[in-house]
């Protein structure tokens, strides 16, 4: 069945407008260099944390002190704990569970309320994070609070850092709500193919 | 799906609808700029999904399913569309004549500003009617029933004539 033939008229000047430039071959050489980009920055992201790990041992080893391997310890297992969060704050969000509008409206609300949610849980990990890396250090190896705070390290991931993170964080969040509220509407106004 | 197959299955796919695509992409951009990467994305999302075809529908059905999608998800990220920008007129065709190749131009640049300005559920259906689908393979594409493709339809196609009416 034709859907409505009085719109033939509109058809034709609907199928008259230029084409697009890029040819199938080109957006598959662009379709190739972005999933190698979405690889590298996986890689990059578990090389930065092995790097991180790597650094921590490498400290310990040379350190005549027993309470750097406690170091190594806090590290991984603060690693480890980010990457359980992330993991956690991104179920169900990985790819829609079919191609309907549906199931692509579900992923989309869910990623959304994922970012918000992430926002207040990241900004206390780093936050923890920090203060837990300044008491074992105070407990461990008996440096002082005053010199702590103010070494370049502190300075730049605590006093500077934590307010930018948090910052960008919020913002990040926020655009995230609107766009959930502007998802959640569409779901509500597509009525039956979104339901 | 090995990927030479894979590969194979995609640039069929799109060297069939590319032009197609480039239409549905341009009613929820407002550039021609926004549309390419629009296109650029639902390529990607095409890639992606591929593998998880089965032919329970059409791959034209598939892929504008997808395409649907990748749409929608851009109008929930993209900042407020901008003007409309002129349509340029495709280099390849010389052999219109000019006048009837700037009035086909202008033609098919107002009636794409109108779908522009359709609500969404209705700019949706009147996309894929004048890609010539039927009311079955609309209700596949959306997830609808063909009774409420054939209500959105019909409000669109009002809409449509308010629209250009507005604009002579």
């Amino acid at each position: 069945m034709n859907a409505m033939p009085e719109l033939n008229e509109l058809r034709q000047q609907w199928q008259t407008q230029p084409a697009p430039r890029a040819d199938a071959a080109a957006l598959r050489k662009r379709v190739a260099a972005d999933t190698r980009a979405n690889t590298r920055t996986l890689i990059a992201l578990s090389f930065g944390t092995l790097l991180i790990i790597g650094a921590t041992v490498f400290n310990a080893a040379r350190s005549a002190h027993p309470g750097a391997w406690f170091a190594v310890v806090y590290t991984v297992a603060f690693a480890l704990l980010v990457w359980l969060v992330a993991m956690w704050l991104s179920r169900g969000t990985w790819r829609p569970r079919d191609e309907s509008m549906a199931a692509c409206l579900d992923v989309s609300i869910r990623r959304c309320r994922s970012v918000v949610l992430a926002a207040p849980i990241g900004i206390a990990l780093y936050i923890a994070g920090l203060i837990g890396s300044l008491i074992w250090r105070q407990k461990l190896l008996g440096l002082e609070w005053q010199q702590m705070l103010n070494t370049p390290a502190m300075i730049i991931a605590g006093w500077i850092g934590a307010p930018l993170y948090s910052i960008a964080m919020l913002i990040n969040a926020q655009l995230h709500r609107r766009r959930l509220a502007f998802l959640e509407g569409l779901r509500r106004q597509l009525g039956d193919g979104a339901e | 799906m090995t990927d030479p197959a894979r590969e194979q299955r995609f640039l069929t796919l799109l060297n069939a609808n590319l032009p197609a695509l480039g239409r549905l992409a341009g009613s929820y951009a407002g550039s021609t700029g926004e549309r390419d990467d629009l296109l650029q994305d639902i390529a990607m999302a095409l890639w992606q999904a591929l593998p998880r075809f089965r032919g329970e529908c059409s791959e034209r059905t598939f892929l504008f399913r997808i395409a649907h999608n990748r749409c929608i998800n851009h109008i929930a990220r993209r900042r407020p569309m901008e003007s409309l920008q002129a349509m340029e007129l495709d280099p390849a065709d010389d052999t219109r004549p000019i006048d009837q190749a700037l009035g086909q131009a202008q033609d098919s640049a107002r009636l794409l500003g109108a779908v522009q300005r359709l609500p969404l559920i209705q700019r949706q259906v009147i996309v894929l009617a004048l890609e010539d689908m039927d009311y079955q393979e609309i209700a596949s594409v959306l997830g609808i029933s063909e009774t409420n493709v054939g209500v959105r339809l019909n409000r669109a196609r009002t809409a449509l004539k308010k629209l250009m009416g507005e604009r002579p």
